[in-house]
């Protein structure tokens, strides 16, 4: 069969697959016709293994429910971080300030609260990166 | 406001239930197409994953100027032609290098095929998924999904031209594979 008798069939047999009007003209030769209606008619049918387990939509969605909780997480410590880097500025700056305080003096007050607050911070972040499991392909 | 507007909506507002109701209306769409670029059967699942992970990230971007459906295929055929490039790149040039139905006509179908298959449903879909992925997807979206030329177009960034000409193609070569294979069943009753 050439190319454009081909071709013809094959839009005859789109046009009625489509429920568009069309009529087959008997010359064409009736193997190449019933080739083709077993092939398009195969072709609007799923190929074999073409699945997705049963709780797709639901795993999408935790994920997605995780990545924002991740993300919500995330800019909750930065905040945090950066408020007490604030507040240990502001109290510096008040100390150093302060009437009749000297800046030896002023660090001697402060070194207690910092090094107790530097710890209180690295023991959430150890504990939030260590003790707790995040995993982005976790199974359900 | 339709209801897919509306749908969208919801979802951009963080509703994420209502993403749900999305990723179940058009799993199968998605699926269809991974299935076909992809094809090894362990992977698909993943890949549909990120397709919807990166339908929800984009959404805010979505302007209602194509339709929903057709959105969503781009997202997918994107994912899925990077995921070959990426994963699979040996097998993706070869499916782009071959487009000379010269080329696929003397592999299709493959001689081992004609022997294994008794079942001509099984053989058909062998011979699909040895076809470019390009041929693979127009004639998915065009069958399987019922989608317009225009539409197979806009998922592909193809002319509607090419699309036509790649369902012919296609249509084509599954056609004498068939006749092949035919021929080789009468031989061997």
């Amino acid at each position: 069969m050439n190319n454009s008798t081909d071709q013809q069939l094959q839009e005859f047999l789109d046009a009625q697959q489509r429920n568009e009007q069309a009529q087959l003209p008997t010359t064409f030769n009736q193997e190449d016709v019933a080739t083709y209606k077993r092939l398009f008619e195969e072709l609007t049918h799923e190929p074999p293994d073409t699945y997705l387990s049963f709780s797709f939509s639901n795993k999408v969605t935790r994920q997605i429910q995780r990545q924002t909780m991740d993300r919500s997480e995330r800019n909750a410590f930065l905040i945090y971080g950066m408020s007490v880097l604030f507040m240990i500025f502001v109290a510096g700056f008040v100390l150093i300030n302060a009437p009749g305080a000297t800046f030896e003096k002023s660090i001697s007050r402060l070194a207690l609260p910092v090094v107790l607050l530097l710890f209180g911070l690295g023991f959430i972040q150890w504990a939030d990166y260590r003790l707790l499991k995040r995993s982005r392909r976790q199974k359900f | 406001m339709n209801d897919e507007q509306a749908l969208v909506r919801q979802i951009v507002q963080g509703n994420v239930r209502a993403y749900q109701t999305l990723v179940e209306r058009y799993q199968r769409l998605v699926l269809h197409m991974i299935r076909r670029i992809v094809q090894q059967p362990a992977d698909v699942e993943d890949v549909c994953q990120d397709v919807f992970m990166k339908v929800y990230q984009q959404l805010p971007t979505y302007q209602f100027e194509a339709k929903l459906s057709t959105w969503i295929a781009t997202i997918a055929y994107r994912t899925g032609i990077n995921y070959v490039k990426k994963h699979h790149r040996e097998s993706f040039h070869h499916s782009f290098d071959q487009l000379d139905d010269t080329d696929i006509l003397s592999q299709l179908p493959n001689p081992e095929d004609v022997v294994q298959q008794d079942d001509w449903h099984a053989f058909l879909h062998r011979q699909i998924d040895r076809l470019p992925i390009h041929y693979r997807t127009v004639l998915t979206l065009y069958h399987l999904e019922e989608l317009s030329y225009e539409e197979i177009g806009q998922i592909t960034s193809m002319p509607e031209g090419t699309v036509k000409n790649y369902l012919f193609r296609a249509r084509r070569l599954l056609k004498n594979a068939l006749e092949a294979h035919q021929t080789r069943e009468k031989n061997y009753e």
